[in-house]
């Protein structure tokens, strides 16, 4: 029986490194930069680019490299899913054909593509959040977004939402483990027939995890009151952010690399 | 007729880098009929001790059987294993669901395919032995009193007729009056001839209450006997990972001042014990 | 006592909305500053119920509550009984907010607006009297329950109220979080602190002041800790169940072995019977 115990993967590692210390602004535009970068190569020398930038990435992050690796464990399957269809499906010069299955050329080249894409996607966005605690990701978003304030767009509730359900994934995880396992003890068997009978055997799993999300939610508000929270105005931060020279650094460098990546490997790429 | 663990070791997440050793070679006997206590802190390994005696984990190394059967996967193990071993969690009151305490309490015998004509038996009987009356068979559980969704929850377990009841710290969370009433209804269990293993960090119930008592320190268990002698192991040494009851403290400082103190685990004979040793 | 009275209950009663009976009824206290006052009572004798008057998270449905001589119904006494009276709830799970443990202990603070190098200032010493101040860039979910729940005092008094509420915040400790947490209260007792501790166990009041008894809704006596330990068959009445080492003390002050004057603490009663 596999359970749900992948809850600390892609989760913060508190350590002190210049990646740390970079205001969480610059960390998520740089990343989305990043990202459309990793989306726009195609060939070996852009990936290759991406490839590097990452472990230098994480090398100055000094977060440990096998819980960076880890975070592409949740997707694996997705990325092999994709993989194999591409590798299958995509027509073109056959390299190998085995009764009707036939490998091309084309197919094999999509297949990589796609596959080091959703890898890379996946641990650059898990740098982020190793990297950054969910308080910063939530201040960065909040302060990015509150231009769009003066429209009516909810920023800081929107971010502190996230910061809780960023601390609250864990405990919820937990706690649909032991409810699992206690209606397991009494013989449910969650794991038996069709996608149906499947899901009517969750309804022991998920009514008391209702009512325990609810009676937390509940808790969790008396608790936010008692500690004077009283929504977003006249609230300080601890550490308020602080955009410096560093940061505008690290934004140009991902920038340019952005482009710098995309225009070389598409030079490369030229016959 | 027992549950008997042989150098249980559990590992979690191996090969990852999760990877921890929950449990390192715990071995003991579990008589039915008898009262087992398990004590140790958060993290001593309780909790995953508890899950392997009805096989919702596996051993990594070692064995776990339960009137001889062993528990492992396949050849219906699992399924005979846990009607005979009743598992009640933590604050077991969260896992009801269902709109009446009837339906609730009927749930674990419906799942392992209890006849419908004993059906209706069973969990009369179950929720009798918790003090429910039938005036609560229509209610709704979630409207019930802390200690009534207690003893429910419980009797959802009993209903199945397990011949052993592994508790996790069963009184969490009661007062001393619904404490006392749960601590009276797995007596009277025992009395009737089920196995009771008591999962707990409280180190006075456990001395008042068991046949034997295991202590579990990060893994291993670090002592197993009688109270009696368990007793006078606290008196005598330091146990790792314990938080020794100020009372049996007291008497090991009164004995260590020239006091004779006996091993006692009733305050009335410390009492008396003192006052006479005083006298001399 | 006027001046140094910091809670005030005048004929306090709360009924809960679509409640028959009120939770609390009649119920005239006064805590003042610097004591260490334990509300105790089994599962519904509205122990909790009181609690949450302290800090104007219930306001009465009779009666008044006074916080530094606020009355809590209006806007200015609620908002000076929520700086004045922090609380810690039972589970410790639903009172943390943020996932690093500084963060947490930050979110208090961060309310009241304070600057940067004040709220910094406040973790600190909040995590160093909690016993936390190794753990400040812990992620929350490594810690045990019992350094949860002591984070969750951290997190209640960094916003430094000279008051804090215990609301049964022991019940899912074990043994060693226990101690723990006890040591951390005496601290802040003999730092001043006015503490108010909701309990059923009466292991936790031993150093207490003072202890009144709530049983249905009303408070039944009001004494000194030694005083209730004396008590016989009320106890029992009240569902309270004294410990152990309390019952060798009761019956060695009956035989008059020990003065009742001592306390029944370990270190206390050898010395005196040694004597």
């Amino acid at each position: 029986m596999r359970f749900l115990n992948n809850m600390t993967l892609g989760q913060y590692v508190p350590v002190e490194s210049l990646v740390h210390h970079l205001d969480p602004r610059c960390k998520i535009v740089g990343v989305l930069f990043c990202l459309v970068g990793v989306f726009m190569v195609k060939g070996p020398l852009g990936f290759l680019m991406w490839g590097l930038l990452f472990l230098l990435l994480v090398s100055a992050s000094r977060v440990p490299a096998r819980l960076v690796l880890s975070t592409v464990r949740p997707v694996w399957i997705l990325v092999a899913f994709t993989a194999v269809i591409h590798l299958f499906f995509t027509r073109g010069e056959p390299l190998f054909s085995w009764g009707i299955v036939e490998i091309t050329r084309e197919g094999a080249v999509m297949a990589a593509r796609m596959g080091l894409r959703l890898v890379l996607l996946v641990m650059y966005a898990g740098l982020l959040t190793l990297t950054t605690s969910p308080t910063e990701l939530a201040d960065g978003l909040e302060s990015l977004f509150s231009p769009f304030r003066r429209f009516g767009f909810p920023a800081h509730e929107l971010a502190m939402m996230m910061t809780i359900a960023l601390r609250f994934i864990p405990t919820l995880l937990n706690e649909t483990e032991r409810i699992m396992k206690a209606q397991i003890a009494r013989g449910a068997e969650l794991e038996r027939g069709g996608p149906l009978r499947r899901l009517r055997a969750f309804i022991p799993v998920l009514v008391p995890l209702f009512v325990i999300v609810f009676q937390r939610a509940d808790d969790l508000a008396t608790a936010m009151e008692a500690r004077n929270y009283t929504g977003g105005e006249g609230r300080s931060r601890m550490h308020p952010l602080k955009w410096s020279v560093r940061d505008t650094t690290a934004l140009l460098f991902s920038v340019i690399f952005s482009f710098a990546a995309v225009f070389l490997d598409g030079r490369a790429l030229l016959p | 007729m027992s549950i008997d663990v042989k150098g249980l070791v559990h590992v979690y997440h191996p090969g990852t880098p999760l990877e921890t050793k929950a449990l390192d070679g715990v071995s003991f006997k579990a008589e039915k009929g008898s009262w087992v206590a398990v004590v140790g802190h958060t993290g001593s390994g309780k909790s995953t001790l508890a899950q392997h005696l009805n096989g919702l984990l596996l051993p990594t190394e070692g064995s776990v059987s339960v009137d001889g059967i062993e528990v492992r996967q396949g050849e219906g193990s699992l399924r005979k294993v846990r009607q005979k071993v009743g598992l009640v969690f933590q604050y077991p009151e969260q896992q009801l669901f269902e709109e009446t305490v009837f339906k609730e309490v009927s749930f674990g015998p419906r799942n392992w395919g209890i006849p419908a004509d004993t059906l209706k038996d069973r969990v009369e009987e179950a929720l009798g032995l918790v003090g429910i009356g039938s005036d609560l068979y229509e209610a709704n559980p979630f409207r019930l009193s802390g200690g009534q969704k207690r003893r429910v929850a419980i009797a959802s377990v009993l209903s199945s007729g397990p011949d052993y009841l592994v508790l996790d710290e069963p009184t969490a969370g009661l007062d001393s009056p619904g404490r006392r009433q749960l601590l009276d209804l797995l007596s009277n269990l025992k009395a009737l001839g089920r196995g009771i293993i008591h999962i707990t960090h409280d180190m006075e119930l456990a001395l008042g209450l068991a046949d034997m008592i295991l202590v579990l320190d990060e893994g291993r268990s670090s002592l197993w006997g009688r109270p009696d002698i368990i007793l006078g192991e606290l008196i005598e040494r330091d146990v790792r990972g314990l938080v020794i009851p100020d009372m049996v403290r007291f008497a090991g400082r009164l004995r260590d001042l020239g006091f004779e103190v006996p091993l006692t685990w009733e305050p009335p004979v410390l009492a008396e014990a003192i006052y006479r040793s005083q006298g001399r | 006592m006027t001046e140094n009275c910091l809670v005030r209950f005048s004929g306090v009663s709360y009924t809960y909305p679509e409640a028959a009976a009120p939770a609390i009824a009649d119920i005239d206290l006064k805590i003042a500053s610097g004591e260490w006052i334990a509300v105790l009572g089994c599962n519904g004798s509205g122990k909790s119920t009181l609690a949450k008057h302290l800090n104007a998270l219930l306001i009465p449905t009779q009666g008044d509550c006074f916080v530094n001589e606020f009355n809590t119904r209006g806007e200015d006494g609620k908002r000076s009984a929520r700086r004045a009276v922090s609380m810690v709830f039972q589970n410790p799970e639903n009172q943390i907010i943020a996932a690093v443990v500084e963060e947490d202990v930050a979110f208090g603070p961060e309310n009241l607006g304070l600057p940067p190098e004040e709220i910094r200032a406040r973790v600190s010493w909040a995590l160093d009297v909690s016993g936390l101040g190794k753990m400040a860039r812990k992620p929350v979910y490594a810690l045990s329950g019992g350094q949860k729940q002591r984070l969750a005092v951290a997190g209640a008094i960094a916003q430094k109220p000279p008051c804090l509420v215990m609301d049964e915040a022991t019940t899912m400790l074990d043994p060693r979080g226990r101690q723990d947490l006890m040591e951390v209260l005496s601290t802040l007792h003999s730092g001043g602190m006015t503490l108010v501790s909701i309990t059923h166990r009466l292991e936790e009041i031993l150093r207490c002041d003072r202890c009144i008894v709530l049983s249905g809704g009303r408070i039944s006596w009001n004494g000194t800790p030694r005083e209730l330990f004396l008590l016989g068959e009320e106890l029992a009445m009240w569902g309270l169940e004294v410990p152990g080492m309390v019952k060798v003390w009761r019956e060695l002050v009956q035989k008059g072995l020990l003065e009742a004057k001592i306390p029944p603490l370990m270190g206390e009663m050898v010395e005196a019977l040694c004597r």
